[in-house]
């Protein structure tokens, strides 16, 4: 009983002092708290953003699959004579190929410009077709526009196998 | 006016191409007797003669002519247009590197192309 009686008094002789403990020491365990639940919600944050970022990437190797898929169309075409579909295809992948300015990793001006290229190619070669659809008797060059086809097809390659292997994970950009 | 603008930018143009400062293309494959393109992030140029005469057209992010002038139309564009279309033709065929090339050689006292001693025969080939 003296023993309980000496802690008590002691603790109302010191009453302001443990209080001041325990309040940092409730203090200490909220903060760790509130750092454990940011730490929490900010690997969250970021593995979501890793997923829309390797969603975004997938839309853009599809597209990039298309835009191949659709050269290598337009190269068949023009070397059956079929220039209608060819003309057809060219104007499609005019349009796929300016969407893909805005994609995670093709925001430089270097690849801008080289899709610009592509762009103007297929332009070019509308005219080329639309001309050939109303005046029978002029010849299209097959062979220097599917030799140009082919190194934009490899091209569009490169760009796959960068975006698969290279940029896959990565948060840069 | 956009024919003032498309002026002022092939002006622009003219002198970075004589500095070789842009890289100019030919696609062949082009309604036209000769086609030169240069591309820029999201806009590209296009010189080219047809018949005798030289245009230039400016086109935008998805390869759609924007405008366009033409040495036809106003005299005045005609010798900047030529001077263009020349400087792009230059470019991208490499004429006055390969007539420097010529002349350099031409101009050594080395041997410059010594006939093979033996003609080469069909056995030579390996294919």
């Amino acid at each position: 009983m003296e023993t309980l009686r000496l802690i008590w008094a002691w603790v109302q002789n010191n009453s302001s002092g443990l209080s001041i403990l325990l309040s940092l020491a409730g203090f200490a365990f909220l903060w760790l708290q509130t750092r454990k639940a940011r730490t929490a919600a900010e690997a969250a944050r970021m593995a979501t953003e890793r997923a829309l970022r390797a969603i975004s990437d997938s839309d853009t190797i599809s597209d990039l699959a298309t835009i191949k898929s659709g050269m290598k169309g337009v190269q068949v075409a023009l070397h059956g004579g079929r220039y209608e579909t060819a003309l057809l295809q060219s104007q499609s992948l005019r349009e796929t190929l300016d969407q893909l300015r805005s994609r995670r990793g093709f925001g430089t001006d270097e690849r801008g410009s080289r899709i610009q290229s592509m762009v103007t190619f297929f332009g070019k070669l509308q005219d080329a077709l639309e001309r050939r659809l109303a005046e029978p008797e002029f010849q299209v060059s097959v062979r220097p526009a599917n030799r140009k086809l082919s190194d934009y097809t490899s091209e569009v390659s490169v760009w796959m196998e960068e975006m698969r292997f290279l940029r896959g994970g990565s948060s840069n950009d | 006016m956009i024919e003032d603008e498309i002026r002022a930018i092939l002006k622009s143009l003219l002198e970075k191409s004589k500095a070789k400062q842009i890289e100019w293309s030919s696609f062949g494959e082009t309604p036209y007797d000769d086609d030169y393109v240069v591309s820029f992030p999201k806009s590209s140029v296009n010189v080219f003669r047809s018949h005798g005469v030289i245009g230039a057209t400016i086109m935008n992010s998805v390869g759609t002519v924007v405008g366009s002038i033409s040495s036809d139309e106003n005299e005045s564009d005609a010798e900047m247009l030529k001077e263009l279309f020349e400087s792009a033709r230059e470019q991208v065929f490499r004429i006055d590197e390969t007539l420097e090339d010529l002349k350099r050689a031409l101009a050594s006292k080395q041997v410059i192309a010594r006939p093979s001693a033996a003609p080469i025969t069909e056995d030579d080939i390996p294919f």
